[in-house]
């Protein structure tokens, strides 16, 4: 029996689980972390294959905690304070989970990871609200977010998360007076 | 193999913030006029759009009608995905142009398109790497390099520390 069938990756919660903690050089990842990484993976492959609901923290997915549990007891995934990373079998398992994966899927993923995974939960929030409105309906923090958006948005652009055009037009001004807004410190 | 000198010469593709450094805060016309004699400098018609509609003076308009070739590039479909769908920003589009043309340079100082670039393996440089290809051709001296630096320093716009730190190597060296 493979290891694909063997832990169930067939799921593609399991799968993009197992993924996600493998690439970027298998930096660990928070709850929260991992929850928008594939759901903004999702966004970008325009498919719905796991379950998320919008909740006060914006989309999260009950379908990812449950099968990372599965995952935890199979002793693929281990938690080191409030991060999750592979073990040894588990980085077994992706290096050959990632062989059913095209180099295009994968690099999402990666782009994925590497958006969000090194942001402070506010800036993490605040990106995935503004990339995806929809998951501000039952928010209770994006009005919160909301008030300290020039900072959050110059800190994005800053860090490289969001282009010139984007961040003008979220704050409503021309590309150009966004950038000559922005001062050496930042 | 021999490449004739043509070929040995890079080609750019530019996106609307290095323009703004290069021709309207750093003056960098006459520059662009000796380096377009050298290389091919390209820019795709959105950011023509871009630069024109923030630029008051008519020398940047005529430097850019006479030293860049307008690209009407087709856009790449794989790309949307990393900009949120969204084809308005300028590099997308300098970057489609860039991924069916590996030999072309992107001209990009924001992080975010630097980053795309990386991801797609796609050679990219910024204003300052522009600065730097102008100096080893001889068209800057050092005295010009020093006042582009002031220039720079003084600016509001935006230029990462990265930037900043690679154009003091590039001027005092």
């Amino acid at each position: 029996m493979s290891v694909i069938t063997e832990y169930g990756l067939d799921s593609p919660a399991r799968a993009l689980l197992i993924l996600v903690l493998s690439i970027k050089d298998r930096e660990p990842m928070s709850k929260l972390h991992f929850q928008k990484a594939i759901l903004y993976f999702e966004r970008m492959q325009k498919q719905q294959d796991i379950d998320f609901s919008d909740f006060h923290y914006g989309g999260v997915s009950y379908e990812l905690q449950e099968n990372l549990e599965a995952l935890e007891e199979y002793g693929l995934i281990d938690r080191v304070g409030n991060k999750y990373m592979l073990t040894e079998e588990g980085e077994k398992t992706a290096r050959e989970l990632i062989k059913q994966y095209d180099k295009e899927t994968l690099r999402k993923l990666v782009f994925a990871k590497q958006q969000l995974n090194d942001l402070p939960d506010k800036e993490l929030l605040y990106l995935m609200y503004k990339l995806f409105p929809d998951t501000q309906a039952n928010s209770t923090e994006y009005k919160k977010l909301e008030e300290e958006k020039q900072t959050l948005i110059r800190k994005l652009f800053c860090k490289g998360r969001i282009t010139a055009h984007m961040a003008a037009e979220w704050l409503a001004i021309s590309e150009k007076d966004f950038l000559e807004s922005l001062s050496r410190k930042d | 193999m021999n490449l004739s000198p043509e070929k040995t010469k890079r080609e750019f593709v530019f996106d609307t913030s290095t323009l703004i450094i290069l021709v309207e805060k750093c003056g960098l016309s006459d520059a662009f006029t000796r380096l377009a004699q050298e290389r091919k400098l390209y820019v795709p018609t959105r950011v023509v759009e871009e630069f024109l509609v923030g630029s008051n003076f008519n020398d940047h308009k005529r430097t850019l009608r006479d030293c860049f070739i307008p690209l009407n590039v087709t856009l790449a479909d794989e790309l949307l995905p990393y900009f949120n769908f969204k084809s308005t920003s300028g590099e997308i589009w300098v970057i489609s142009y860039a991924l069916r043309n590996p030999s072309c340079f992107c001209v990009i100082d924001e992080e975010f398109g630097r980053n795309i670039c990386k991801l797609f393996s796609i050679n990219v440089t910024g204003a300052i790497g522009i600065i730097d290809e102008m100096k080893r051709d001889g068209i800057l001296s050092s005295s010009d390099l020093h006042c582009i630096r002031d220039k720079i320093r003084s600016t509001r716009f935006y230029l990462s520390k990265y930037l900043c730190d690679e154009l003091d190597r590039i001027c005092l060296t």
